[in-house]
């Protein structure tokens, strides 16, 4: 009875990170395979963060071109482009594609109010296609859940012990 | 087995700690607030990072102290009397009137809100700088639909009564191509209405305090222009001729003339003829010798004066060609130099207030001393528009 209430517990305080925040960020693009110099629009959906910031890493040749934020609320540089959120449930940015060239576009989120983060999963972008295949990136804020894992292991075999 | 089982809880409990102590921020106080904008600016600064950048645990302190808005809907009655419902902030605007336009400045909504002016905002280079670079999107009577939907605005500005059917059109074609778009309908052009209007603008963009600040102004200056012809009776209130831009076109009783007149004091000497603005029989003004005459200036025919000319020195050409109409140096107003001509710009729309104030000083020149318009004009630059123009310096009044 002893270790049911530890295990309780156990998932208990595994689970109050989540319950503090259930934050998290999707990206979609309006099309994976460009033409050469046409705008490709990025939609960000945003879950529950009321005050924080998305980080978007382009593949090299990708121009960010403009977005649904006030200007003041974006920064962004050749290949990097950064967010302050407040309260969005989506921003949408274009990116204007180069001659040639694919890669992903990664990016993190953080929710400063509830103190996480995590990353977004990767998007393989290639103009007309090239280099476009299934994603392999695993999406953000695993750890909790890993250990919520590990713990429940480590219980269960205790107990087969 | 028993040390492994606390073991593993304590490591739990330090992995869980963050989490339960977010709920109460170190160090925050009830005063203590961070302003959108600040925290905007730090959160920038961490996410471009380099050598100023702020600690991530500073970004997520300040987070705890900002003064958000409250993500509670609100609704908002607009001055067509519409309610609209708001479920957040309004991020990207585009306003067709830009009455609303200086309205929204006297607030401190912040510009970058402001994806798409109407075309003659754009042309005030003078007045609204900070628009120059913004996409135009036509006006009420040529709307550039095309432009308006590639902005995806979350909110867009029209006129509550003027040019209403072109706005009714414009509002239902963006309301089907934009499902989620608000649409708001205000003038800010009318003494009766426009302190309601501005409170209503505040509660739009969150800026109650800053409304009622510019309320209480706005009160405070009619009535003082109300106060100037208080004790005279109706009986013995100057007579005043108003005539706009058009040569001979004056307003009636329901036009908008009418109730300026009658704030300051005056009395109307065109009232009861039919149509809120019509045109007369230039007979009829040596007829009715008024005391008191008026031309707009500013539009059509006599674009010269106001915050575009700087050189102004047509208005000046304006007045004797009105001296040289046919009987007029015979009337009153113009034997007492009380012809005056006056810039639409301080008579049309927000800043009407002044132009009226100027009026009730035409009307009761024993009040000047208490009226002063061009300090009341200067202030109202300084304070609520943030524009570094002198009025003493442009013609907005002549003589």
């Amino acid at each position: 009875m002893r270790k049911v209430l530890t295990l309780f517990l156990c998932i208990c305080l595994v689970g109050l990170p989540t319950l503090a925040g259930a934050a998290d960020v999707e990206r979609t693009l309006s099309t994976p395979a460009p033409a050469d110099g046409s705008v490709v629009d990025v939609t960000l959906s945003i879950e529950e963060i009321a005050a924080g910031g998305v980080i978007e890493h382009l593949p090299p040749g990708f121009v960010f071109a403009g977005s649904s934020l006030p200007a003041n609320r974006v920064e962004a540089n050749e290949s990097r482009i950064c967010f302050a959120l407040l309260n969005e449930t989506s921003v949408t940015y274009q990116i204007v594609a180069p001659e040639k060239g694919n890669g992903e576009i990664t990016g993190e989120w953080y929710d400063f109010i509830n103190q996480i983060n995590g990353t977004i999963q990767a998007s393989r972008i290639g103009v007309d296609g090239v280099g476009v295949t299934e994603t392999t990136t695993s999406p953000g804020p695993a750890p909790t859940l890993i250990i919520a894992a590990l713990a429940g292991l480590i219980i269960a075999r205790g107990r087969r012990e | 087995m028993k040390t492994r089982t606390l073991a593993l809880f304590i490591v739990l409990l330090v992995l869980a700690a963050p989490a339960a102590a977010l709920q109460a921020p170190p160090d925050s106080s009830e005063d203590e607030t961070v302003s959108e904008d600040e925290f905007v600016r730090m959160v920038l600064s961490f996410l471009t990072g380099g050598e100023d950048a702020p600690a991530l645990a500073d970004v997520e302190e300040a987070a705890t102290l900002l003064d958000l808005p409250s993500g509670q809907t609100q609704t908002v009655t607009d001055l067509a009397g519409r309610q609209v419902t708001l479920d957040g902030s309004l991020t990207r605007i585009v306003v067709f009137n830009g009455e609303t336009l200086e309205t929204m400045r006297t607030l401190g909504v912040d510009p970058s809100l402001v994806v798409g002016v109407d075309k003659y905002t754009a042309e005030r280079e003078t007045f609204f700088p900070e628009y120059q670079k913004t996409p135009v999107v036509g006006s009420i009577w040529a709307p550039d639909y095309e432009q308006v939907v590639t902005l995806q605005p979350d909110a867009v500005f029209l006129y509550a009564t003027t040019s209403k059917e072109s706005c009714d059109e414009i509002q239902k074609k963006l309301e089907d191509s934009l499902p989620d778009v608000k649409v708001f309908r205000f003038d800010c052009f009318t003494p009766e209405t426009y302190a309601k209007e501005v409170r209503a603008i505040g509660t739009i963009f969150d800026k109650e305090a800053e409304a009622e600040r510019f309320a209480t102004f706005y009160t405070s200056a009619l009535e003082n222009i109300s106060a100037a012809g208080a004790e005279v009776p109706e009986s013995e209130r100057p007579t005043v001729y108003i005539e706009n831009w058009r040569d001979y076109k004056t307003g009636a009783a329901g036009s908008g003339y009418e109730q300026k007149i009658a704030m300051a004091g005056g009395t109307n000497i065109f009232s009861a003829l039919p149509g809120d603005y019509p045109e007369i029989d230039p007979e009829a003004i040596i007829a009715a010798d008024p005391d008191v005459i008026v031309k707009l200036i500013g539009e059509g025919a006599y674009s010269y004066g106001g915050y575009a000319d700087v050189e102004s020195e047509k208005v000046a050409g304006v007045y004797d060609s009105l001296v040289a109409r046919p009987g007029w140096q015979s009337l009153t107003a113009v034997k007492d130099g009380r012809l005056h001509l006056l810039h639409n710009n301080i008579m049309g729309g927000p800043q009407h207030f002044i132009g009226m104030t100027y009026l009730a000083e035409w009307c009761y020149p024993d009040q000047a001393s208490s009226l002063n318009p061009q300090a009341l004009h200067r202030t109202y630059l300084e304070e609520f528009q943030h524009l570094e123009i002198d009025p003493a310096e442009r013609v907005f009044v002549y003589p």
